[in-house]
């Protein structure tokens, strides 16, 4: 853009991973280190999510795009894979692939039940869920009851806890990436809406006590009140 | 390979609040300090502790049971400690049933990992049953962790005796929870007494110490604290597993301001 010689790489990033087009010939020793101060930009969003990467323009061998790979994946602390056939959904424009992507999972989810995800049956639990329990559903869930660290909740549709999350929570676990999880009080270990996962930073105290909804939006989950004030 | 002197130790008691996953946890950072590359096993399916002990249990994805049983690869549920170099861990599944894994897929395990790391630890659960059984499968050593109490010295009796029978006769005694007033006072057994009943060589003695609550609540182990009666303890024993040669810690010497200030003067 402003003429930079010293880009010897450059990221795109799509929704199902990210491309490294590589645009200069250059040593492998080079190319890693242009890799490395790459990924250091991004560190801060990407440490602990699960990332697919491809290569493009000047491909180098597999074995050292095995070394780039291991590289970033210990460079992130985060597992990077491979994106083997990225070419054929490079060729679609991102705004095509959103669409696709978002069609698809509807059509997988209403393959499997045939039925709209909003009238799913809905599964009451009216207990605190414990340590090693795990509770399932194929529609949605509410429970009356708080879910304890250790505990797991997965439910194909949307889960609601009339109580307080601090276990593991999945919600859209066969791939709807509308599904949303509500709690008075969301704190959990991990969040898991759809194939995507998260976690509190570090050191993360939460100071306030507020009934809260998990969504995703654009790829990633957010935690915003849920209760609207109304001024 | 390089790593032809790959261990494989259990760290197993018997009975249980002894402190094997406290000592699992200690060691395996103690040996990552140690620039070795060590991989914790917590086997104690439905009762984890180990990543809470060490602070790590929001990372958790894959579990032990979903790399046996094939769901995912072993490079996939390796939890990297951020803190401590080379130090990872493989959790134990909290939601599954203990037969979920095999005394041959525990073993096979062993031997995938002993390829790629140093040392290889593995958290055994209280009790004989399969959990035990699966623990032990792959071991080259045992650590036996006991109380100086009768009943954990008797289930750590039977521990050995099941141990030498399962082919495992490498095994080291490690005595924690000790408190020297109460020994010196004849309140609580004497190590001697215990080592006579066990019969086996002793690799370290822990004192009872408040820090090891706090950090163990924190998930911050002990073995880095320097300041820590039982960290100090806790790094002689990594170096002996390590193949250093320590003397066994005095543990008069740190027990009170009183004594300090004696020792202060008494070397000069």
């Amino acid at each position: 853009m402003f003429g930079k010689e010293s880009e010897i790489v450059t990221l795109k990033h799509y929704k199902d991973g990210m491309i490294l087009n590589i645009t200069k010939d250059v040593s492998f020793d080079d190319l890693i280190k242009a890799c490395r101060q790459k990924f250091k930009k991004a560190r801060k969003f990407l440490a602990g999510t699960n990332i697919r990467l491809g290569f493009e323009g000047i491909v180098p061998s597999f074995e050292n795009q095995k070394k780039i790979l291991d590289e970033i994946s210990s460079l992130l602390d985060t597992e990077v894979m491979a994106w083997e056939n990225h070419d054929e959904i490079n060729q679609t424009t991102e705004e095509k692939l959103k669409r696709e992507n978002e069609l698809n999972s509807q059509k997988i989810l209403k393959s499997a039940f045939e039925i709209d995800v909003d009238a799913m049956y809905t599964k009451f639990y009216k207990k605190t869920i414990r340590s090693g329990q795990f509770l399932k559903s194929d529609g949605h869930i509410v429970i009356i009851g708080d879910v304890n660290p250790g505990a797991e909740v997965e439910a194909v549709g949307n889960i609601f806890v009339m109580g307080t999350v601090k276990g593991i929570v999945h919600a859209g676990s066969r791939g709807d990436r509308n599904a949303v999880i509500v709690a008075l009080n969301l704190s959990p270990t991990q969040l898991r809406i759809a194939d995507i996962i998260t976690r509190a930073p570090d050191d993360y105290q939460k100071d306030y006590l507020e009934p809260e909804m998990a969504y995703i939006d654009d790829g990633k989950i957010f935690i915003e009140e849920f209760l609207q004030k109304k001024r | 390979m390089a790593r032809t002197k790959s261990q494989v130790i259990v760290v197993t008691s018997g009975k249980g609040g002894v402190g094997k996953t406290t000592t699992t946890a200690n060691i395996g950072v103690g040996l990552s300090q140690l620039n070795k590359r060590v991989v914790l096993i917590d086997t104690d399916i439905g009762l984890r502790n180990l990543d809470v002990v060490l602070g790590l249990e929001n990372r958790i994805v894959y579990d032990l049971v979903d790399v046996v049983s094939g769901k995912c690869k072993v490079r996939q549920a390796l939890i990297k400690d951020k803190r401590f170099e080379g130090l990872y861990l493989i959790p134990a599944a909290q939601t599954k049933d203990k037969d979920a894994v095999s005394v041959e897929q525990m073993k096979a395990l062993c031997d995938e990992l002993k390829n790629e790391f140093d040392f290889v630890i593995i958290d055994c659960p209280a009790g004989i049953e399969q959990g035990f059984k699966n623990a032990i499968a792959g071991a080259d050593k045992a650590l036996v962790v006991t109380t100086p109490e009768v009943s954990a010295v008797r289930d750590a009796d039977r521990i050995i005796g099941l141990l030498e029978a399962n082919e495992i006769d490498e095994h080291y005694l490690i005595i924690n929870r000790v408190r020297q007033d109460m020994v010196k006072r004849g309140d609580m057994m004497n190590m001697d007494d215990i080592i006579e009943i066990l019969n086996i060589d002793l690799i370290g003695v822990i004192p009872d110490d408040e820090s090891i609550i706090v950090s163990t609540n924190k998930g911050e182990p002990a073995v880095v604290n320097n300041k820590s009666n039982a960290g100090q303890a806790y790094r002689n024993i990594t170096g002996r597993i390590n193949g250093d040669n320590i003397p066994l810690m005095d543990l008069d010497s740190s027990n009170g301001l009183l004594k300090k200030i004696k020792n202060m003067f008494s070397k000069k």
